[in-house]
């Protein structure tokens, strides 16, 4: 077995009723919950909460720091910039749920089905993706961005195509483990067929790293996402998105820096949340990681 | 170091000797300039430019590079055979002291004298013929288009050449000031087997040293240069700088000289810094969209007009230009010698008005247009400012970013929108520019159709060599092309420069590639 | 020995993997809707030229030979040449990848000694506040834009205090003292991930080992803290380190991306950034191949020093 598996691998399988109250006692569990909760609202609630349109320009109010009027400022077109902020914020957790499902649904089946038979499949399959985790993994966004085509969700495509390897070789790893496992050999003898064995055994103990391993891709995601739309590739006017947000920003940082913190703040606290979930979640989940 | 101390003895003990002459030159250009800084002062002969630009030459052969930029490192290493004053465009003797039609159809140019390729080998007429043919028949020439209306070159005299044409063309002088009027050494291409895209050899000011791709273009003086006394500087150090806003932070952080090829926004922040100068002169380049009128809903003359009277040029200049545009309904800037002061401003911000033509041509709910821009940030900015304006007289545009080479592929070839948002580059002769962007076989012309009058008007210009004349077709010209809203044109940018007080006799040209011979750098 | 075999069985796997990498990233450009003829004839771009164009460069032959041929040229030892600037892809990458090895060599030691150190600090004082205070800013670090970042670095220390420069790169080979000075700021900005990863994997490692069976023994023995901190709990973490200094070496190279960008660093990371989305395919792929072997390369030289380390890697 690698090291890289070694590492991955929790120590037990722990059972899952404790996990609730468990993070529910974690300071920083409630946090991330509370903040993630509370952008989902703004997110399906944007249009009612934001005090102006996203989208409305005021030429005679061009870059203004922050007021009574605009509690954020007004951007290089006028804009107030806390709505933007605000409207930005259900296309950002898109984009960011959108790559990690990309990634799922790529990476998990092809991690599963080449952990489970092994073999020639196995050793096709893991040298491909060895080859994709092999360049940067920002040259391939912009590569299959290129083909794809400049937008939002083609990008957001591109970066969950980018991070399916990953979790192919994570689930991969996981079922390598749990396959050699007693009770799997148990299950066999017992004539459970394979099907079953895959849905009842190894998804379920395979699936748990997952969970806190896409947590922490939320938050890559987003900051990929922040990426791609600095070097012109992601999002398109007249929609908001932080990362668009940052990137314009940046031509202006001689002329009016503030523009840079509000959304690279947004961007920082929700990856913060989103780390904070996953590292909870991963220390709850492990009860020999107690004293982490 | 020891090497730089030496070189600027020499020069001291040099330009000593040679003073009166110099002085008396150097006194005498430095008055006539108008944006010159401590104009009395006589020039230093000496130093090295620290020059920063946005982008990386495509080739150094004038024949195969494609983009403007190109003519900013093009301009210091060959002569062109007519030259051009800045400010104005008007021409002016190069490599050819004088020309003349002898006929509609023959120019004849009659070549400076005495003067050596960096190679050492001799400029003359067979060297002229040689770069003519090549850029009309050699397979990689990007610029036979710009030959277009040359039939053949021929050698009257050691220095003295005649260019035969297949039709009349006025505009050819002009033409002359830009690539194909730049020589190169025969024997250099020659000795390349014909591939001198990185190693060029001319008779300019500077001499080619190397290239480091998107990094850095070293020049050293000519020492043998044909006009007496010049350069003045030691060399050109080019740095090149992607980002605008990164070239800016170069000149203010003292790592750079001179920064060229700018925008306004560089303007506006380079004036915050109280040891840079920062310009911002007339250009030709102008921000717009092109339209495809070969198709509904754009062939209609009225929707056209709509468009035009929806957008409110001061706005999209004061956002994106920061206020230093040309605000502009026709493609040349109102101090261009072919300009129509009558139409210059045809298109008043109108929104009734548009959206009365918009009901008059059948869409009296508005339309939905497709359109194609470009995805850097600057370009949304305008697009979205732009896209804003026109929704408010019901115009919905449906916009798709696509990096250049791909829209103008979209846009052209495959006609899969309405209207490009893309700037527009420039052209030593205005018929040029109307033939690139109107013409029926031009590429920027989507519709691939030719409104019915333009082709008799554009050919008017280019029948006479008599300024005046040529001035009345063009505006002839200008108007047909503003009344039937041919284009979108949005401002015209202005060409900006930033640079230190140390910079002396920098001259920005009105198609933004400015020429350096002349500079010169207080100690 | 096992060691021959490791290294026998990678080596093997490097062309497979290459070959993969660089087949998917020439397919994808060439999926790219747009054409290469288009860029190369710029602003005299008409029908006719971009015909010609297309007949002189073969961009009009099938995927596969276009393919098959510069896999071909390879081989021999020829990258090819830009599209967009003639210079040969070889002198291209030869130029440019320096710099972007300085800064990611940079971050990377940077990144190593705050980091282990930090880790370590954090690992000895499990529970207390200063361990609190590193979890917490190593969970900061990782949740951080590194480009923004980057911009406040140099907002902060170079527009307004003139420490270090905003812009560019000097040849180490010319230029060291210079070449650091421009590299700091660059640097700093894209180790912070870096860093905030390598102080929370050390201190997990750390705290495990530490609180193992062996290590409560060898307290038992009366062994001092810091011995056993050097010798036993480093040790054992080193294989795990270098495993992960493997994986963080390809997000640096691809965090280098954007920090060049944001610096204006001639470096490849902006080199391909800029030809992939001008097609410019033999740049692209170059690069591709380059970093594709380096990666290679350094993860089998983790695996070496690991299997130096620990002989039990060996058994794979």
């Amino acid at each position: 077995m690698s090291i890289e598996a070694i590492i991955a691998t929790p120590r037990a399988v722990p059972a899952r009723r404790s996990l609730w109250r468990l993070m529910l006692g974690d300071v920083r569990a409630v946090l991330s919950i509370g903040y993630l909760g509370l952008l989902l609202v703004v997110s399906i609630f944007a249009a009612k909460i934001a005090p102006y349109s996203p989208v409305d320009q005021n030429v005679a109010e061009l870059l203004m720091p922050p007021s009574a009027a605009h509690w954020l400022g007004t951007d290089d077109l006028g804009r107030d910039v806390l709505s933007r902020l605000i409207s930005g914020a259900p296309n950002s957790l898109y984009a960011s749920t959108f790559a990690v499902s990309v990634a799922l649904a790529l990476g998990v089946p092809v991690g599963l089905v080449i952990g489970f038979v092994g073999g020639w499949l196995d050793e096709i399959v893991s040298r491909f993706i060895d080859a994709l985790l092999s360049f940067p993994p920002i040259v391939l966004a912009i590569a299959v961005t290129g083909v794809l085509g400049i937008g939002l969700t083609n990008a957001m495509l591109s970066v969950g195509i980018v991070f399916a390897p990953v979790l192919a070789r994570l689930v991969r790893a996981q079922t390598l483990i749990v396959k050699q496992a007693v009770y799997v050999d148990a299950a066999r003898a017992f004539g459970a067929s394979t099907s079953q064995i895959i849905i009842r055994h190894i998804v379920p103990n395979a699936i748990q790293p997952i969970i806190v391993q896409v947590t922490l891709m939320l938050a890559i995601a987003l900051l990929a996402e922040a990426s791609l739309s600095f070097l012109a590739l992601g999002v398109q006017p007249p929609q908001a998105s932080w990362g668009g947000m940052l990137a314009r920003a940046y031509n202006y940082i001689e002329i009016a820096p503030a523009q840079m913190y509000a959304p690279g703040f947004a961007i920082l606290l929700t990856a913060l949340a989103f780390n904070g979930l996953g590292e909870s979640m991963r220390v709850a989940l492990d009860p020999t990681m107690k004293r982490r | 170091m020891n090497d730089q101390d030496r070189k600027d003895q020499n020069s001291a003990v040099w330009f000593d000797r040679r003073e009166l002459i110099k002085g008396t030159i150097a006194a005498a250009g430095a008055l006539a300039l108008p944006g010159a800084t401590r104009a009395q002062e006589s020039p230093r002969r000496g130093g090295r430019l620290r020059l920063a630009i946005p982008y990386n030459p495509a080739a150094l052969d004038p024949m195969t590079g494609r983009n403007l930029p190109d003519l900013d490192t093009l301009y210091a290493v060959f002569d062109a055979l007519i030259d051009f004053v800045p400010d104005t465009l008007e021409l002016k003797p190069g490599l050819a002291k004088s020309w003349s039609f002898t006929d509609p159809k023959t120019l004849v140019l009659e070549l400076v004298d005495g003067v050596t390729f960096h190679d050492g080998t001799p400029f003359n007429a067979e060297a002229v013929k040689f770069n003519l043919d090549r850029y009309k028949n050699d397979p990689r020439s990007n610029v036979k288009a710009d030959m277009g209306t040359v039939e053949s070159v021929e050698v009257m005299a050691r220095n003295q050449v005649a260019v035969k044409l297949n039709r009349p063309n006025a505009g050819l002088p002009a033409i002359l000031t830009n690539r194909i009027g730049l020589i190169v050494s025969p024997k250099s291409i020659q000795d390349k087997g014909g591939n001198v895209d990185r190693t060029p050899v001319g008779t300019g000011p500077f001499k080619f040293v190397s290239w480091e791709d998107n990094s850095r273009i070293v020049l050293n003086r000519n020492e043998t240069y044909w006009r007496e006394g010049l350069p003045y500087l030691d060399g050109i150090d080019i740095r090149i700088i992607n980002e605008l806003n990164t070239a800016v932070r170069a000149v203010v952080a003292g790592e750079a000289d001179l920064a060229i090829n700018l925008q306004a926004p560089q303007k506006v922040i380079a004036d915050r810094s109280p040891n840079v100068i920062a310009t911002a002169k007339p250009s030709l380049v102008l921000y717009g969209a092109f339209l495809n009128y070969g198709r509904p809903p754009l062939d209609d003359v009225r929707v056209r007009q709509a468009l035009n009277y929806a957008i409110n040029r001061d706005e999209i200049n004061k956002i994106a230009g920061a206020g230093l545009g040309q605000v502009s309904s026709a493609i040349l800037p109102k101090e261009h010698w072919a300009s129509d002061p009558s139409t210059q401003n045809f298109y008043t911000y109108d929104p009734e008005k548009a959206k009365k033509l918009l009901a008059e041509a059948g869409h009296p709910n508005g339309l939905e247009i497709e359109s194609i821009g470009w995805p850097d940030q600057l370009a949304m900015q305008r697009q979205e400012v732009v896209i804003s304006q026109l929704a408010r007289v019901g115009i919905r545009v449906k916009l798709s970013a696509l990096a250049p080479q791909q829209a103008m592929q979209a846009f052209m070839m495959e006609k899969k929108a309405a209207m490009f948002l893309s700037p527009a580059s420039s052209y030593p002769d205005p018929s040029q520019a109307y033939e690139v962007l109107f013409g029926a076989t031009a590429l920027r012309n989507a519709g691939g159709i030719e409104l019915p009058g333009f082709r008799e008007l554009l050919d008017e210009t280019m029948a006479s060599q008599d300024q005046a004349a040529r001035k009345q077709a063009f505006v002839k010209l200008q108007r047909f092309v503003v009344e039937q809203a041919m284009q979108l044109v949005q401002y015209i940018s202005p060409a900006v420069a930033v640079f230190s007080p140390k910079v002396q006799n920098f001259r920005e040209s009105m198609i933004s590639v400015p020429k350096l011979t002349e500079v010169w750098l207080k100690a | 020995m096992g060691f021959r075999n490791l290294i026998g069985r990678r080596l093997l796997q490097v062309i497979p993997i290459v070959v993969f990498a660089t087949f998917v990233v020439f397919s994808l450009l060439h999926f790219v809707p747009g054409d290469p003829a288009l860029a190369l004839a710029g602003d005299y771009a008409t029908k006719e030229r971009i015909e010609e164009i297309n007949r002189l460069y073969g961009f009009d032959r099938p995927l596969i030979v276009q393919y098959g041929v510069w896999l071909w040229h390879v081989v021999k030892g020829d990258l090819g040449i830009s599209l967009l600037s003639s210079s040969s892809v070889f002198d291209l990458i030869l130029q440019r990848m320096p710099n972007t090895i300085l800064i990611a060599a940079y971050a990377l030691i940077i990144a190593m000694i705050v980091g282990v150190s930090l880790g370590v600090l954090a690992a000895t004082r499990v529970g207390s506040r200063l361990d609190a205070a590193i979890t917490s800013v190593a969970s900061l670090g990782v949740a951080l834009p590194s480009f923004w970042l980057a911009i406040l670095l140099v907002v902060a220390l170079s527009l307004n205090l003139h420490l270090f420069p905003a812009t560019g790169a000097r040849s180490f080979i010319d230029d060291p003292a210079g070449a650091i000075r421009h590299a700091t700021l660059p640097a700093l900005a894209l180790s912070t991930a870096v860093i905030a990863e390598l102080a929370r994997q050390v201190r997990s490692a750390l705290i495990e080992v530490l609180s193992s069976q062996y290590v409560r023994t060898l307290r038992a023995k009366g062994l001092g803290p810091i011995a056993i901190l050097w010798k036993h709990g480093l040790r054992n973490i080193s294989v795990t380190l270098l495993t992960l200094v493997g994986l963080l070496v390809n997000r640096l190279l691809s965090g280098a991306v954007v920090i060049e960008a944001v610096f204006a660093i001639p470096g490849a990371g902006s080199l391909v950034a800029y030809s992939a989305i001008n097609k410019d395919f033999p740049v692209v792929q170059g690069v591709v191949l380059v970093f594709v072997i380096m990666i290679i390369v350094i993860n089998l030289l983790v695996d070496i020093l690991g299997a130096l380390l620990d002989p039990r890697v060996v058994q794979e």
